[in-house]
This record gives structure tokens, sequence and C-alpha cells, in this order.
């Protein structure tokens, strides 16, 4: 399995997936949150299509205030996984909508730790 | 233009299986807008492996996730921990895995293209559909001991293994099954009013495939040459004779047709692998605590699925994400039917074979 | 007249998932196709709540859900009897206290038979419906409320006043 992976500040993220983002070729995946207490590390997964396990990750940090950029610019299906990440990490996700999920007497941001 | 009438479709509808809720805003019969709401199913099974339940538990857990295929998230989930863990499976227990995988396969796709023909109003066809589409339960229900939950893959291996007995009725039973799918084939492809009422209907044409990131049959319906067994060698679906099945067009009848396909081939790597069946051991034992992250994709019989899981040397997993093929597949849904009639929706959201309680997990 | 023994002949069905893993969802599918075939007992599945007699439940009642579950109920026309369907929508199962669910259908509406199984056979199902008939059979047209419920019914009943008393119910419980 190849990896990809590139590290780069929270407000770089739009810039580096516009960098090489072409829909002919890539494949967004999802991204995905993992809570380290008091911060998030979020991971923006795609792959090429027709090239055998093959992922290119896009890796960023952000603390439980921070704005996260949308990239629904560039990928307009990424919506979703925004909206999933301010529902269930309570994230403060450029133009995402809360409840794709949650309801208001269910608790709020489940995925954090604690 | 006349005034706007909205028109909610869910959660709770005829044609529908199971709680999704769209709000179309219609101009006449034209659709201008649409809203969705996916999270009905909402149960928070993420937390609850991360929490609750240890590593060796939660291939269990997350076979909940979904009963259709069930197969494809304890798949998912294992093939991850295992790479994690540096287990080496034996190639038996691997190529047990891939029956039953197929075996799942068929059994969703029959039921997705029975689906779409009652939904089309063609009750006859629906039925004769599930007739034999009841071949394959019994199959999988000898096989594993369950009609639907069958928890067969875990860490290491599988837990049941095939007996000579039991090989011998499948072997009649998918001799069977391959004569009904040829017919079934034959009529979702040559049936003339079938043809009438999907062809064109609801297209999904290669450029929005791609711009919209859609998976599994939708996408290659369309003609996007994107197949996880291809693309991911987590299963031994070279050797076994697979095909790619790829189709121009991207309508409803397309995206059938392809299910019918595909379902032919799986009979056929089912056979390869009944022929080839290696001897040895089915399960080794899996020790050690997983640290890391590892990540896979399965073809889950609705399209990618997508596994990270996130240990630190604890009983507990830090993390586990499930991203689910129709998750991605919702928002080309939304997409397409706007400027829709709106007669044509139900059999558009039943072709596109959602899975809800696996969206929202 | 009586009606009481021409309803068990024709019992029309309403199901509705409130989370379950469909994995039961298909198998009442399947009772409904030609090998398990519950037809012969004159059940037909039904999309509308205002003509259907049995509510099969299955899933643990997400929080979303509960409303519309409760509005389902209200909605059907007395005699009716629930069915609840699968470990899940009995007691929660493998999803018990996890924090969207509410721990089985009995918390929202009143169940009169369970079906067990992960995920339910087909004959167990099939079984369930069959001992519904025999509880729809004695059943009156008073109406049933849940048990959380304290709202008080005087014939004759107006369906709109009481399901709106007892979603306004449903929903103080949440703010209080």
């Amino acid at each position: 399995m190849v990896v990809d992976e590139v590290k780069v500040p929270l407000r770089d993220v739009r810039r580096t997936i516009k960098e090489f983002y072409n829909p002919q070729e890539w494949h967004f995946i999802t991204v995905n949150g993992v809570d380290l207490g008091g911060k998030v590390e979020l991971k923006w997964f795609f792959t090429r299509y027709g090239e055998e396990e093959y992922f290119k990750v896009v890796t960023a940090e952000a603390s439980y205030e921070d704005e996260v950029p949308t990239i629904t610019y560039l990928i307009p299906s990424a919506w979703i996984s925004e909206w999933e990440l301010a529902d269930l990490f309570g994230l403060n996700v450029e133009g995402a909508k809360k409840g794709l999920f949650l309801d208001p007497e269910s608790p709020q941001a489940p995925l954090r730790r604690g | 233009m006349g005034k706007r009438i909205t028109v909610p479709f869910g959660s709770q509808h005829v044609a529908l299986p199971e709680p999704v809720r769209f709000v179309f805003q219609t101009e006449n019969e034209k659709i201008v807008d649409v809203e969705v709401d996916v999270g009905y199913v909402h149960r928070g099974i993420e937390k609850a492996c991360a929490t609750k339940f240890k590593y060796m538990q939660v291939g269990y857990v997350v076979a909940r996730v979904c009963g259709l295929c069930a197969i494809s998230h304890t798949l998912g989930y294992v093939t991850a921990l295992e790479r994690l863990m540096g287990v080496e499976v034996p190639k038996r227990a691997l190529y047990l895995r891939l029956l039953v995988s197929e075996l799942d396969r068929i059994h969703s796709h029959l039921l997705a293209m029975g689906h779409t023909a009652e939904v089309a109003g063609y009750e006859n066809l629906f039925m004769q559909t599930f007739r034999h589409r009841e071949l394959v339960m019994e199959m999988l229900e000898l096989l594993t001991g369950n009609r639907v939950q069958f928890d067969f893959a875990c860490p290491g291996g599988v837990n049941r293994d095939l007996t000579p007995e039991v090989e011998k009725v499948l072997r009649e039973k998918l001799k069977l099954l391959e004569e009904k799918a040829l017919w079934l084939k034959d009529v979702y492809e040559n049936d003339f009013s079938l043809a009438l009422r999907w062809k064109g209907i609801g297209v999904v044409t290669e450029k929005m495939a791609k711009e919209m990131n859609v998976v599994g049959p939708p996408a290659r319906a369309a003609g996007l040459k994107t197949d996880a067994r291809a693309e991911f060698n987590y299963l031994p679906f070279k050797e076994v004779g697979y095909k790619m099945v790829v189709l121009k067009g991207g309508s409803i009848y397309e995206r059938n047709l392809l299910r019918a396909l595909e379902v032919l081939n799986s009979i056929q790597m089912c056979w390869n692998v009944l022929d080839g069946l290696p001897e040895g051991e089915i399960k080794v034992p899996v020790k050690g605590l997983p640290e890391g992250e590892m990540f896979v994709r399965i073809e889950a019989p609705r399209g990618e699925l997508f596994y990270y899981i996130r240990g630190s040397q604890k009983l507990v997993l830090d993390r586990v994400r499930i991203r689910v093929p129709t998750f991605s597949n919702i928002p080309v849904m939304k997409e397409l039917f706007v400027g829709m009639d709106y007669a044509d929706v139900p059999a558009t959201v039943i072709s596109f074979d959602p899975c809800l309680s696996c969206t929202a997990r | 007249m009586d009606f009481k023994s021409f309803r068990k002949k024709s019992p029309w069905i309403l199901h509705y998932n409130t989370g379950s893993c469909n994995g039961c969802d298909i198998e009442i599918l399947a009772c409904l196709a030609p090998k398990y075939d519950i037809e012969r007992f004159g059940a037909l599945n039904r999309g509308n709540p205002k003509q259907s007699d049995i509510l099969i439940v299955t899933g643990p009642v997400t929080k979303r859900a509960k409303e519309r579950l409760l509005r389902l109920y209200l909605e059907m026309p007395e005699p009716k009897v629930v069915v609840a369907v699968g470990a899940c929508a009995c007691s929660g199962g493998v999803f018990r206290h996890m924090y969207n669910v509410e721990n089985g259908v009995d918390k929202v509406i009143p169940v009169d038979v369970y079906v067990p199984g992960c995920a339910a056979r087909p004959e167990a199902i099939i079984d369930g419906v069959i001992k519904a008939l025999e509880i729809l059979e004695k059943k009156g047209k008073e109406v049933e409320l849940p048990r959380w419920c304290s709202v008080e019914v005087k014939p004759p009943v107006n369906r709109v006043k009481l399901l709106n008393r007892c979603l306004e119910e449903l929903h103080g419980r949440r703010r209080g």
C-alpha cells in the first residue's frame, strides 16, 4: 500500500488540494477527524482511478474553535462529509449546517473525548 | 410559471424500505428544489466502537451497521485490523470470505433489482426475483448458519469451515441459480415495457460521476471504471476470474442491467472458488494490541466502503471511521432530482439502492 | 354487525424502520415474497397508517424517529396491534445505551408481540403476526396510549386533538 501523506497548516488545506485535484483523475474519498483532546486531526483522503492501493492524504490539525475551510468549490460532493464533521465533532466548518444526524436532545459533539 | 408545491417523500413511504426524507419543491410536474434528511437512523455506532467494545468485538458490532452488506462491514474492519497487526490470514479463509462476500453481493443485487421492478409497477417481476433470491439465502444459511447477520469473518480468519456435504448442496443450488440468473438478466435486458420505463431516466453522465465522486454500480453504469475489487488487493479476486463490468448510458436501465451482469460474474467466481478451494487452516490466533492507523477500501454491493481505524496499545480502539457507499452517492442524487419529473423519483431513488442505516450509522 | 371475525381475515401491515440495520426489514420483505408468503393469511403490506391494523416496527428507536413512530401509531385506527421485530426492537440489542437510541420500541408506544432474533427469521415473523391476529380479535375500540402519556381520553375522540396533545407532552418531556 502506497500512502502519500502531506502535512499542512489548516489555512493551506484548500490551496494544497487545489494544486493537485483534478476530477478526471482523482477520487475524493472522505474527510475524517480524530479527536486528540483539545484539537482534532483532520485527514482528507484521495485516491487515483485505476491505480492499485494508492492513497493521497492531506493532514491538518484544528482546535475546537478554528474555522475549517470548505472544499465544496473544488469538490461539490464534499458537503456531506463536512456537515458530518460539523455535527459529530462540533467543529466550525465553513458553510455547514448542524443537524445532519443529531437532534436537539441528543448529546452535542459526541465524538469528542472526555 | 405556476406556484410552488411542496411534496414530502418519506420518512415513511410505500416505495421506501427505509427512512430517508426528501422534500421536493415542484412547479407543476417538474422538481425545482430538493432537500434531503438522512439522519433518521443515526445510532452512534462509531462512538460505541471507540468506547464500549474491545477491538476483537468491534467486528460483530460493525456488522450491525447494515444487514444487507453485513459481510462487507466485517471484512472492512478485519482487513484493516489484520493489516495493522501484521496477521497473515490462511489462504482457505480468504477464499471462504470471498465466497460469502460474492454470495452476499448476489442477494443484495437481486434485492435491488426486484425492488426497482416493484416501484416501476412490475409486482410480478419483483416476486420472481425474490423467489430466486431465496436460493442465495438458503446457500448463505447452509454456509454460515444464519440468513442475514452471519458474522462469518473474524480477526484472523473465518468462524466456520465448509464441509464436503455442504459443498455438494451448494453446487446443486448454484447451478439452479445460474439458470435463473440468466433468465432474469434476459428479462431485465430485453423486456419492452421495462426499457420504455427506464431508458434515459435519471441519467448520470460520466462527467457528472467523476465530479460528484459517485461509487459502485451507479458509477460503473455511467462508464466510470472504478471498483475497489480491482483497485485494492484485499481478497484474491484476480485468481478467481473477476471481470469489471462497465456500461455506457447511466440511466436506471443500465444500473439494473449492470447489476444483472455482476450477478453472473459473481456466480462464475463462486464456481471457481468451489473448484479451487485450498486446504488448510481457517483461522489463526490474533495476539497483541493494535497500534497505529490503517485505512482500507472494500467493494460492498453498493460501492466503495472505506474504513479507518486507529489504536494506541489499548484494548479499545481510539477511532473507527466508516464511510459507506450511499453516503457518497447522496450528493449526486440530490443534484439529479432538480429538473426531473416527480413521477420518476421513486424508481430513481431505488435504482441507486440507497442504504440509509449504513449512511447514518 | 360484528366485524371482529372479518378483521382477522384481512389484516393490513404497516412497516416502519426506526433505526434497525435493515436485516429485519429484508426478512419482512422475504415474508411477502413467494417462499414464505404472508399473503396467505390475508396480510398485505400497505404504506398507509389509516388503513392498517398491524404495525411492524424494527430497530431500537432513534431520537429522530421517535416522534414519527408516535405519529404513525396514533394515526392508525383502533383496534390495532404492534409487533416489535428483532432483538433491537425488543430491548435495544447491540445498540442498547448508545447515545442516540431509546432502548426498545416499548419505551415509546405499547407493544403487544415481541419477536426475538438477530435478524429475526421469516418463520418467527410470521408466527408473531399470527399471535398478533389473536390479540387483534380480542381488542376493542378503546384508545390505548403509551405508558408515559398522561392524556385522558373520553369518547367521542377527536384524533387530531389527541395527536397534538400527545406530541406536546413528548416535546415537553424533551425540554423538561
